[in-house]
């Protein structure tokens, strides 16, 4: 049965792949696709619950197969079906079977029903992934999906201002969850001192050993998965991204941010549950996150006025309720919560619109104007400050932005001194000298200093890509400091001995190839539109689909996003970054040069998916159609 | 340059923003009306180019739109030709065809509003939108809220800047991020001119400044407008100016740059950067572009005016006598989607007669549903009713839907709704998407008042008076409006036994749009009440006898009987059907089969434009299809609307009975015959292009801009405050038609045709300004047909000019299910591609 465990990845692929054939204005067969996608993985879900459960909830494994091992270091891709998989696959292939049938109608003749189909699958493919995954590494690629698909998915309608800018606010956020799951993974692994699967981490018995060892280790890891769940589960402080998720149609709203998407945090708690589950500190802390979340998020969701945005911080409150029950180890609870709650959410956002006719109705027979002396009675001061705060959202936007943006665009704004000429000679000079010592075999006349020189490399590659990240004008020159950026990550990862010659050339090659294409959109859109700055939003997808295209997956190539070289490479940086290899000796360096590589990679990403947006999303700026305004 | 824009009168200027705002009311009541109605009081083409250099917006169809239109055919060589013959002579003409349809053109529209405040970014990098509206937005629909939050904005009843001040005053948290702007708030001592001051700092610049600040967000502006000036519009009463409003956001604005540049770092716009003051409604550059658009969209027009009226020419050569025996009379609304109904109910059978009349049935009042606590306004917009009307024992009751309770959205209640009942959200999901069923959640057309309820029609008591409406009306009230419509629609002789009163409404799930489906002459709602009101005047013995005495007799056989059609779910009912005499009664049993088939054949028709529905399906199927689409939540295109329209005919059915006009003319019953010297006429042609007009031009606007005039696609909207619709959590108001009800409509002006003399006709029109007004300034196209010679007159700057048609050839059909299984849908919702869902003028055979 195990090595069934492949189609729940295989299906959606294929229906994505599928998916993309029909001609735009072939509703029926794309929906037909779509359609049987979901069935059969809902199928596939059902038969294999049934199977576990006859089976004495046994779960099902699968290591498929490897694709880099050296050492302790061995990257699998690994399957897995436990009870966790089976209520989310079963809640997420039902709902996912009912919103696809929901859209046909609804979305019908929008002009991109073609596109929102393919990112439904797109989803799923991620979400399946996420919750099927055997190990960490599988894991964090669909979790990367799953940010990615998010940001075509909130910013679907893409051509008005709003959806494009929060679906940059969202994709940031789920980002940094991306980086610090990347992190946590690591640690895992130096941890473990090997690859762990999902099986190995349930049998807590097996890593006593370990965890004797190496006790810090297993007390930081949990609070990084938490910081990870809690963005993707939108609990404080990072609640506000959630209403502004629901910007695309009202189906993919529902399913995704009322229910799936935002949900997944919770999965992720309950998967690395071994490590945290007898620790009593980090279960206090969670019970008191998951309550003062769901707290805050009520006295939010009493003041929304529009009907969204109330469910989103109804559902928010939920979650947090959830993250007390599994810190009391309510498991079962907390699944049958979840399962609840995202079929109410669901439902509730899919009838959203209809809560017009159905509460004006009722009041033309049940109006009472409401009496608001609760408000200035004896403790009307403390009830005004809950309103107003609660109004501003606990000013929880604003604190994000300033906790996790603003000190690198201060950062990067600092060392706007890398902007000038001689820099650039500098910057050209080191790595051009750096590339020659390393292809031509003399790096290791360094060797008993590479550690430093490995760090240097990577600091100035975070430098850099902070430079794009906070560049406003010239998109040619932020793009080329992303390229630089990661041909010094080649260069750090190779300096240490991470990568040997042709695996840093894999990686290589992905830098070029998607940096020479991104570039050559860039000179394209420069001579057609004589556009190239980042300073507002340019719309030129409405012209020119194909190069935007182009141009978003060199953006997303050169970041490292899964199945392209560049990841591969990464992928292979990062579980070699180990205790073991030469630069052991300074003990500093293995916990910064990964946590710098992990910077590096966030804003990389960021700033690509910017660069795209700004000159190709947003409302058109050549006006001869109609283009929507800026605020609606 | 007209500098008296740049001279700051606060009064002024707020009244020039009020009247330049979207006034479309709280979205519960839709109505339609003129998107540019501020600049009615020009001519059509100068105004709609006027706004858009202002405003920015898109006001016709594309220029490749056109030109591919033209390719189609749907734009006619011969009329094109003829069009550029008479406005540029015939030696031009090849000149500009050539023009029309080559010649390259920058149309790149860079709007007038935005210039002034775009400052801020350009001088202090500072986007105040993004930092002041988010906020603004989130207060301002708090405070209006309906009731959808479960905390309520506290202390309303000060009015909006005072009750946000107490708030303020009570808490330790601000809604200011800096110090000085909330002292300034607090102390309460400024004017809009003193903050103008600080901000923008020359005086000559504060008029456009706020017109800029105002139209970043129109939605919302205008909503508040519309609040202001009718404040009986909502049910949860509030209290706002738009004064109030600009004071709030300039604070705001105030407070975002305090925060984000320091109190003293900044100076106030004009004091940075030489600005020299414009007026934003100064005239216009005469560009060809714009001479081009004109002529294409003539063009467009008259190709299909063109057609409609050789339709009608060829129709009265075969001209027959009809008979004077009829089974049964149906009055209809003139509404444009009765169209295809009365086609097909004179189909089914053969002797009877339809008219058209406004669906409020002559008859205005408000009324108070049984329980009700409010007055709903039955008749068009623009009247203000004196008349109470009250139901009484009805037996349906006010039924609750169990999961749209908001206890869902508190911390306990949210536990146990999700963990217990979390999963009956989803049975329901389940059972609607295969099993859709009507629900207290979905707007019933039926439901508006209880079928057998008793309605306080007569007035039993002179001094019966609520709230200064008097209840019900006197004898005489009701005889005078009988007279009224019946005279009006020519219906003064060879009544039926039974006469019946058809109103319509229009049901629909998951809609907040719905009350623009409804019947636009009872201010957006079902008209069933009217209907069962009219009936029960004209069978009222005491006015029958009073009608007598007036030399007005209707048989004491004849019998009214009021009704409604349901234009989403294609299913009629009938009111009061005790009061059938025996013999009637069997009438109306085979009368009821003639309009189930035409109810069936109806379906049928608007079929042919769903997706969902197979055209050439047994035709149960398609009613069943038709009927689920009304109740189903993923429907988003319950029914289509208004969407199409471009014809009003005033005249006899002779005039087009025969002629397949697609659902496209609203349809106003009149015998000029009756009327020689057009007394009647005047109060039939009055509130057309009120209603009609308004309706087009709505359409119009929304076709051609539907992102700026119109509300966008309806996928993402979120319900705000009960009050209207935006998208995502931060948008503006979206005012204005989705595009989901615009996708079917030609973008042209409505094309009124009145049978009479033309003389008879500028005399009428010109006798009320307001009417002349509309006709004057070309927003609604006049064309007389003479009863008796047939001739065509066209009124052009205010004189009628004879109109001969080109070209005679005018396509017909012999099998009405073949011709619409025949009929192909549109491809994309691209104009090109869309209007060839919609049919040319046939002549049905047979």
């Amino acid at each position: 049965m195990d090595q069934y465990l492949i189609n729940f990845i295989i299906i959606p692929l294929l229906g994505l792949l599928i998916s993309l054939i029909p001609n735009k204005t072939k509703e029926a067969q794309i929906y037909f696709i779509s359609l049987i996608t979901l069935l059969l993985q809902l199928s596939g879900t059902l038969l294999f619950s049934l199977i576990f459960l006859l089976n004495h909830r046994v779960p099902f494994y699968i290591q498929l197969f490897s694709y880099y091992h050296k050492g302790h270091s061995n990257l699998t891709f690994e399957l897995f079906f436990d009870g966790v998989t089976m209520i989310y696959g079963i809640v997420s292939s039902i709902l996912g079977v009912f919103i696809i049938i929901f859209s046909k109608y609804y979305m019908h003749r929008d002009r991109g029903y073609k596109r929102f189909f393919n990112n439904i699958i797109f989803f799923f493919l991620g979400l399946n992934l996420v919750i099927f995954s055997g190990n960490f590494e599988t894991l964090f690629i669909g979790w990367e999906v799953l940010g990615i698909s998010s940001f075509f998915l909130i910013g679907y309608y893409r051509l008005r201002y709003l959806p494009v800018k929060n679906a940059m606010k969202v994709v940031s956020l789920y980002r940094f969850s991306d980086m610090s799951l990347l992190i946590a993974v690591w640690l895992c692994h130096l941890a473990f001192d090997k690859n762990i699967n999902f099986i190995d981490l349930n049998n807590t018995s097996g890593w006593a050993e370990q965890l004797a060892q190496n006790p810090t280790y297993f007390y930081l890891i949990p609070f990084i998965f938490l910081t990870v769940a809690s963005i993707k589960s939108a609990q404080l402080p990072f609640s506000s991204w959630l209403p502004r998720a629901m910007e695309g149609p009202t189906t993919s709203t529902a399913i995704f941010y009322g229910s799936l998407s935002v949900h997944i945090g919770l999965f992720l708690l309950l998967r690395v549950e071994p490590l945290w589950s007898d620790k009593i500190t980090f279960r206090i802390f969670l019970a008191f996150l998951g309550l003062s979340t769901s707290l805050v998020a009520t006295s939010i969701a009493s003041v929304q006025s529009s009907v969204k945005t109330q469910i989103a911080y109804s559902s928010i409150a939920q979650i947090g309720i959830m993250f007390i029950e599994i810190a009391l180890g309510l498991h079962i609870l907390a699944l049958l919560h979840f399962a609840g709650n995202a079929f109410l959410r669901a439902y509730q956002l899919l009838v959203s619109p209809s809560v017009l006719h159905y509460l004006i109705h009722d009041q033309y027979y049940h109006f009472e104007t409401p009496k608001d002396r609760s408000w200035f009675g004896y403790d009307h001061k403390i009830r005004s400050s809950i309103f107003i705060l609660s109004i501003k959202e606990w000013n929880l936007d604003r604190f994000q932005f300033k906790l996790l943006w603003l000190p690198f665009k201060f950062f990067g704004n600092l060392s706007r001194f890398l902007s000038t000429r001689w820099a650039y000679i500098g910057i050209g000079l080191v790595l051009i000298t750096g590339l020659f010592f390393y292809y031509s075999g003399m790096s290791h006349y360094f060797n008993h200093n590479n550690s430093f020189i490995s760090l240097g490399f990577a600091l100035i590659s975070f430098v850099i890509v902070l430079q794009a990240f906070t560049e406003r004008k010239i998109a040619k020159r932020a793009w080329l400091y992303l390229v630089a950026g990661q041909l010094f990550i080649v260069l750090s990862t190779g300096f240490n001995g991470t990568l040997n010659f042709i695996e840093s050339f894999i990686y290589l090659s992905g830098v070029i190839l998607s940096g020479s294409v991104g570039y050559y959109c860039l000179d394209r859109m420069r001579k057609l539109e004589n556009t190239g700055y980042l300073s507002g939003y340019g719309g030129h997808i409405y012209e020119h689909p194909k190069l935007g295209m182009a141009f978003l997956f060199s953006g997303l190539a050169l970041a490292g996003f899964p199945i392209t070289p560049t990841f591969i490479g990464l992928d292979i940086a990062f579980s070699n970054i180990h205790g073991e290899l030469i630069f052991s000796k300074i003990q500093g360096t293995q916990f910064l040069l990964p946590v710098i590589l992990a910077g590096s990679l966030l804003f990389m990403e960021i700033s690509a998916i910017r660069m795209y947006s700004r000159i190709f999303l947003g409302p058109h700026i050549k006006q001869y159609h109609p283009v929507a305004f800026r605020s609606s | 340059m007209d500098t008296s824009f740049n001279i700051y009168d606060e009064k002024n200027i707020i009244h020039q923003l009020k009247h330049y705002l979207p006034t479309q009311t709280p979205i519960k009541d839709f109505i339609h009306h003129n998107t540019l109605h501020a600049f009615q009081d020009m001519k059509f083409y100068d105004a709609i180019f006027k706004a858009s250099k202002i405003f920015g917006y898109q006001v016709t169809l594309e220029l490749d739109d056109f030109r591919g239109l033209y390719k189609l055919g749907r734009i006619k060589e011969d009329i094109l030709d003829r069009i550029i013959l008479n406005k540029k002579g015939a030696n031009s003409l090849s000149e500009w065809k050539e023009k029309l349809l080559n010649k390259e053109y920058d149309d790149i529209n860079i709007a007038r509003i935005g210039r002034l405040r775009a400052y801020w970014k350009i001088g202090y990098n500072i986007n105040l939108d993004d930092r002041v509206h988010p906020l603004l937005f989130r207060i301002l629909c708090s405070y209006l809220d309906q009731g959808i939050s479960l905390w309520h904005f506290p202390k309303i009843e000060l009015g909006f800047i005072e009750a946000i001040r107490t708030l303020e005053k009570n808490s330790t948290i601000s809604f200011f991020k800096s110090k000085r702007a909330r002292q300034i708030f607090l102390d309460g001592n400024y004017s809009v001119k003193e903050l103008l001051n600080m901000l923008v700092g020359d005086e000559k610049l504060y008029s456009e400044y706020l017109f800029d600040q105002q139209f970043a967000h129109h939605g919302w502006s205008g909503m508040v407008s519309t609040v202001e000036d009718m404040p009986e519009t909502l049910l949860y009463k509030k209290q706002i100016s738009l004064q109030e409003m600009i004071i709030f956001e300039l604070i705001l604005e105030i407070d975002n740059i305090d925060s984000e540049l320091g109190t003293t770092e900044w100076l106030p716009l004009s004091k940075k950067h030489k600005i020299l003051p414009v007026n934003l409604f100064d005239s216009i550059p005469d560009t060809e572009l714009k001479e081009v658009f004109i002529l294409w969209q003539d063009a467009f027009e008259w190709s299909y005016y063109n057609e409609i009226l050789t339709g009608i020419s060829h129709l009265k050569s075969n001209d027959t006598e009809e008979s004077s025996e009829k089974s049964f009379q149906a009055v209809f609304c003139i509404d444009e989607r009765e169209c295809s109904i009365r086609r097909y109910v004179e189909m089914a059978d053969t002797n009877c007669e339809t008219l058209g009349c406004p669906g409020f049935f002559g008859v205005e009042f408000y009324f108070l549903p049984e329980n009700g606590k409010f007055y709903e306004k039955l008749c068009p917009a623009p009247v203000t009713p004196k008349f109470l009307i009250k139901e009484t024992e009805t037996s349906e009751e006010h039924k609750k839907e169990f999961l749209y309770t908001k206890r869902t959205h508190s911390f306990f209640g949210g536990f146990f709704h999700s963990v217990i009942f979390g999963y009956w959200a989803g049975i329901k999901l389940f059972l609607n998407l295969f099993r859709p069923k009507m629900s207290p959640a979905i707007s019933n057309a039926f439901s508006h008042m209880g079928k057998d309820s008793v309605l306080s029609i007569e007035n039993k008591n002179i001094a019966d008076i609520e709230n200064g409406l008097q209840v019900g009306f006197s004898l005489k009230e009701m005889a005078d409006r009988v007279e009224g419509l019946l005279k009006g629609i020519g219906l003064v002789k060879d009544f039926a036994s039974i006469i019946y009163l058809l109103s319509h409404g229009s049901s629909s799930a998951n809609n907040p749009h719905h009350g623009a489906h409804d019947c636009g002459a009872c201010s957006g709602r079902p008209g069933a009440t009217n209907a069962r009101v009219f009936a029960f005047m004209a069978n009222h013995a005491g006015v029958r006898e009073l009608l007598m005495q007036r030399g007005f007799h209707i048989p004491v056989s004849t019998q009214f009987i009021g009704g409604m059609h349901d234009t989403a779910s294609d299913l009629m009912d009938f009111f009061d059907l005790d009061i059938l005499s025996e013999s009637n009664a069997k009438y109306h049993e085979q009368n009821w089969h003639s309009f189930e088939k035409a109810l069936d054949m109806n379906a049928k028709e608007r079929s042919r434009r769903f997706a969902s529905i197979d055209t050439s399906a047994d035709i149960r199927k398609i009613r069943r299809a038709i009927e689920a689409r009304s109740v189903s939540l993923f429907e988003p295109r319950p029914e289509l609307g208004h969407g199409t329209n471009a014809l009003c005919i005033v005249g006899r059915r002779k005039l087009t009975k025969g002629l397949f006009l697609d659902r496209r003319a609203f349809m106003n019953s009149y015998d000029y015959s009756i009327d020689p010297d057009g007394k009647l006429l005047l109060g039939v042609i009055k509130p057309l292009p009120i209603v009609c007009g308004g309706i087009n031009l709505e359409y119009y606007f929304s076709r051609v801009d539907n992102q700026k005039f119109g509300a966008g696609t309806k996928l993402p909207h979120n319900v705000m405050g009960l009050i209207g619709v935006a998208n995502s959590s931060d948008g503006d108001l979206r005012p204005g038609l989705p595009l989901q009800m615009i996708e079917v409509h030609d973008p042209i002006r409505l094309l009124m045709i009145v049978e009479h003399d033309h003389q008879v006709i500028l005399k009428t029109i010109q006798s009320v300004p307001d009417l002349h007004e509309w006709f004057k300034n070309e927003w609604v196209h006049l064309v007389s047909v003479h009863p008796e010679t047939g001739e065509y007159h066209y009124l052009q700057d205010e004189v009628f000019l004879p109109y001969q048609t080109l070209g005679d050839k005018v396509p017909s059909f012999d099998d009405i299910h073949e011709f619409i299984e025949a009929a192909k849908e549109m491809e994309t919702n691209h104009i090109i591609h869309a209007t060839q869902e919609n049919l040319p003028i046939h002549i049905i055979k047979n």
